[in-house]
């Protein structure tokens, strides 16, 4: 009667999602089961090899656990009752052996893919030089700059479709964030005083998330960030738009932004200072002193 | 001045007097504590709470409150369940739901630090007080005293935590407290004060409780029982107290450097002074890892004492099982690094942590195979322990491909932080530890009180629970491929919350399933008289725990058993030793040596509470008095000469005797 019920649970749950899944059908899905890109698509992939080497082992359990429950039971009275039964080396060498077998296949994926899709690598089979991006996680904002155009923007990312970006990632006055656009590829820690590198190559138009997924204080749920995937041409049309912001990334606007704020609309500048990342990164690789370099800022809530 | 040195930092304003919500909790709490103080006066039972709780050093007693703390606990660990489903559930686009930000963030922290620090450690720790010694055949822990101390600090840091909830704050960072957003400059609060100092009380009360069952289990064990004649569960408290030992250190050492940054001006995490944050990460987590193997490999162990009872069958496999503990021990320790594949480490370093990670599965799954044919030719007994134990079967085989799934570093840079990783940890701590303790409490209910649960409550508090499981965490793992995150309060894109409805309707299952266990056990107590366990074997057991009376008597053992086997209960009986031979007057009793009770442990717990409190809001006085305090009545303690007595020999007779009456009168009817 209870196997009965514990079947029954397991048959409700999975129709519940199975519901939810055909409600949310596939154009809407938004992560790894809809990827955009060469990384997210190959990791969506392996996602599924992994499952399935893991459920010639899994699907077994279940079904015995199953059977075995209900076959056995005290009031079926069967003959076959070995109370003392409780070794077999055939058995136990089985499924000793079996798994070693499953997890020696998966640890050669695993090696192969982990160094093939090394954020810090360029992606494979995309050789041509990179188009450099810098990712400035501010508190609960992203600045994302174009240092070989002098533009930057807040919370709002386009890119050129099969180009291959080499994202250069660092923090300013937030605590460790993590960079992620999920139907693009692998997310990355952000950290004060490092430079984190990410490559990452989009192939299909369209406008997808972007996000952090470290809680990193209050404004945390909102840092998300638009990305916008172009064609070449509408990439170098926005370009030269940009260049015409009357917005400039001065010293003093670069500070305004340090101030914590939460779900900032997309900002575009033009001008930016030279070699502001790496300044952002050597402020605190090469603070003196024991206060926070940012301290004196009046921080304002 | 002197309200500086006396207060610290602490003025009336750190109470939030405008918080409806906090507030009502406080009244509600108070209101609690003033009802059970009411009746204890009523009843005058201020002495008995004193003498027999409070000071007993007995570990069946220590278990016992154990048990309470975790239940205590876990009803407000459940209750920040309530909150943040019901906030996720509503809280889509426009809407920003009914808890800020500040709020939604303590309250998620501070459901992982109660879950499994005080909700997870106490239930192991109360089942371990309540059948490890008796399953290896002696009187008491090795350290009475300390095990008393250990409950003590373990109530203490837990009420630190409590008191959080209504003075001050509690910590906004989640439950590992990551710097730099734990150090000052981010946090200049008391949140992650209260987060260190109710830790490092509670880590101080497992550390010695870990030592305590290894001196236990090395030196306590019935003459007879050599390694491989220990029941599983030994095993596996063993393997898992070893970890205890190796991994709190760890913690205490890396919140103290925390402690120290945030208190003494110091960097050892600050990431602009010359401190790394990598350090604090890899460090928490060089004890987190191992953590939830402590947790699981005591579950490990209950799972292999219930299928091997109910299903009325040796355990299958017991060497292998023995070594599979074994290995996954040791491999706890050289697989923390998956926790951050993100970090940015180089692709060898991942693969390295990432494949250890797998090669885990492989004993893991080993134990499970020898479970499952622990059944195949048995006869089982479709009891409420072994309900959770199939339970556990689908539930942790998915939650551990889930797991393995996620040793691969570039599937895990797709799922790290998402909510497909709290649907995983969620499916192993709940489907694996969780399933495993109610087991185990419901196993082992009867050797503490005297009595069984309520057998259909029980059932249906299962069914509940399990549905209930899982609506609440498979639509997470949708959402969490789908690029949704852990920790959010607020979310733009409504295409989420359906699942989030769903969710938060799984989690209402759950509550369902918990006040039907609490209904239980109220059931239970009512009708005690009618599942009086009175032959001291209710399910037919295998190990020595079952050949006492229930609940067992101070001393445990009349006579200390001797064993040449493994399970030697199954097999006394089925040799049929001792039955039909006992005869009143040729039963020969000795004078039983045991411990006296002390209040030495509470009153230096009550002193560590104090001042870590004290170190919480930086009051000198408090904290020179607490400290002082532990070490006059740890000295004052050891001049105490008088600390043992002897139960005469004719008591134990007359216990025994009683015991054997009630059961003679069962056989005959």
């Amino acid at each position: 009667m209870i196997a009965r019920m514990r079947k029954n649970s397991v048959t409700i749950a999975a129709s519940c999602l199975a519901i939810l899944l055909l409600t949310g059908c596939s154009t809407h899905l938004l992560g790894l089961l809809n990827p955009k890109g060469i990384v997210a698509f190959e990791e969506r992939k392996l996602f599924f090899n992994t499952l399935a080497l893991m459920l010639i082992v899994v699907l077994p359990v279940i079904i015995m656990s199953f059977t075995f429950v209900y076959h056995y039971q005290a009031s079926h009275r069967t003959k076959d009752y070995k109370p003392n039964w409780s070794h077999s080396f055939f058995l136990e060498s089985l499924w000793w052996g079996i798994p070693c077998v499953i997890i020696v296949v998966l640890a050669l994926l695993t090696w192969k893919k982990t160094h093939e899709y090394d954020p810090f690598n360029k992606v494979t089979g995309y050789n041509q030089s990179s188009m450099v991006i810098q990712v400035i996680a501010l508190p609960w904002k992203w600045l994302f700059i174009y240092p070989e155009h002098h533009i930057a923007t807040i919370n709002y990312l386009v890119i050129p479709i099969d180009q291959q970006i080499e994202y250069w990632i660092t923090t300013d006055n937030v605590p460790m964030s993590a960079f992620f656009i999920p139907q693009l590829g692998s997310q990355i820690y952000t950290m004060t005083g490092m430079r984190s590198r990410l490559h990452l190559v989009a192939t299909q138009i369209g406008v997808y998330d972007g996000m952090n997924t470290q809680f990193n204080g209050n404004g945390f749920s909102d840092m998300h960030f638009a990305v916008n995937v172009v064609t070449p041409e509408k990439m170098q049309q926005w370009l030269n738009e940009t260049k015409k912001s009357p917005l400039h990334l001065t010293d003093q606007a670069y500070n305004e932004l340090l101030h914590p704020t939460i779900n900032d609309k997309p900002k575009f500048f033009s001008g930016i200072p030279n070699n502001l990342f790496e300044n952002v990164v050597n402020t605190y690789m090469n603070s003196t002193g024991t206060a926070h370099p940012r301290s004196n800022l009046p921080r304002k809530e | 001045m002197l309200a500086q040195l006396l207060f610290g930092k602490l003025t009336l304003d750190a109470i939030p007097f405008h918080s409806p919500i906090i507030m009502g909790a406080f009244v509600f709490m108070v209101l609690i504590v003033i009802a059970v103080l009411f009746f204890i006066t009523v009843y005058g039972k201020w002495a008995y709470i004193w003498n027999e709780w409070v000071s007993s050093v007995d570990h069946k007693k220590i278990g016992i409150m154990y048990l309470i703390l975790s239940f205590v606990m876990f009803l407000r660990g459940i209750s920040d369940v309530v909150l943040m489903r019901s906030q996720q559930a509503i809280a889509a686009g426009e809407n920003l739901g009914y808890l800020p930000p500040e709020h939604y963030d303590q309250i998620f922290t501070a459901h992982g630090v109660i879950m499994i620090f005080f909700v997870a450690m106490p239930l192991m720790f109360a089942l371990l007080n309540i059948a490890l010694p008796l399953q290896i055949g002696a009187r008491d822990v090795a350290y009475p005293y300390l095990n008393s101390l250990s409950f003590w600090l373990t109530f203490a840091g837990a009420m630190l935590c409590n008191a959080s909830l209504v003075i001050g704050d509690f910590a906004a960072t989640g439950w590992l407290s990551y710097p730099p957003l734990s150090e000052l400059y981010y946090s200049p609060g008391v949140g992650v004060d209260y987060y260190i100092w109710s830790l490092q009380v509670a880590g101080v009360g497992t550390l010695l409780a870990g030592i305590n069952f290894i001196a236990t289990i090395f030196r306590m064990r019935a003459p007879g029982m050599s390694w491989m004649k220990m029941p599983v569960f030994v095993w596996s408290a063993l393997c898992a107290m070893i970890l205890v030992a190796l991994a709190f250190p760890v913690l205490t050492v890396t919140l103290a450097l925390l402690a120290l940054d945030r208190m003494m001006g110091m960097h050892f995490f600050t990431d602009f002074a010359g401190g790394n944050v990598m350090l604090y990460i890899n460090l928490i987590w060089i004890w987190g890892h191992p953590e939830v193997y402590i947790l699981i490999l005591p579950a490990f162990g209950i799972f292999s004492e219930v299928v091997a009872t109910f299903s009325q069958k040796k355990l299958f496999g017991y060497t292998t099982m023995v070594w599979a503990i074994a290995i996954i021990t040791f491999l706890s320790f050289v697989v923390w690094l998956h926790h951050f594949f993100t970090m940015g480490a180089g692709a060898d370093v991942n693969s390295f942590f990432g494949i250890a990670t797998m090669v885990i599965a492989i004993p893991t799954g080993v134990k499970v195979f020898n479970w499952l044919f622990t059944m195949y030719k048995g006869r089982i007994i479709l009891a409420t322990p072994m309900l959770w134990v199939i339970a556990f079967f689908t539930t942790f085989a998915i939650g551990g491909m889930t797991g393995v799934m996620m040793a691969v570093p570039p599937v895990d840079f797709q799922v790290h932080n998402s909510l497909f990783l709290v649907a995983h940890f969620h499916n192993v701590i709940i489907g694996g530890v969780l399933f495993g303790y109610f087991a185990g409490f419901i196993y082992w209910f009867p050797k503490a009180f005297g009595f069984r649960l309520h057998e259909k409550s029980g059932m249906w508090a299962f069914a509940f629970w399990v549905i209930g499981f899982y609506v609440a965490f498979m639509p997470l793992y949708v959402i969490g491929l789908d690029g949704f995150m852990r920790r959010n309060s607020h979310y733009a894109n409504t295409l989420y919350q359906p699942y989030l409805i769903v969710a938060a309707l799984g989690a209402a299952l759950i509550l369902i399933g918990i006040i039907l266990q609490i209904l239980q056990l109220f059931l239970s107590f009512k009708y005690r008289a009618f599942l009086r366990d009175h032959t001291g074997d209710p399910w037919n057991g295998r190990t020595l725990e079952w050949s006492i009376a229930s609940p067992a008597p101070l001393y445990n053992f009349a006579v200390i058993p001797s064993v040449n086997s493994l399970d030697q209960l199954w097999v006394n009986k089925q040799l049929q030793i001792g039955e039909g031979k006992i005869h009143p007057n040729r039963l020969h009793y000795e004078a039983i040596h045991m411990p006296k009770n002390t209040p030495a442990g509470c009153i230096i717990a009550i002193f560590a509470g104090i001042t870590g409190f004290a170190l919480v809001w930086h009051m000198l006085i408090p904290g020179i008095v607490g400290l002082l305090g532990i070490i006059a009545t740890v000295i004052a303690k050891s001049f105490i000469t008088d600390t043992d007595y002897y139960i005469d020999a004719e008591t134990v007779r007359r216990t025994e005797l009683a015991h054997l009456k009630e059961l003679a009168q069962c056989t005959v009817k």
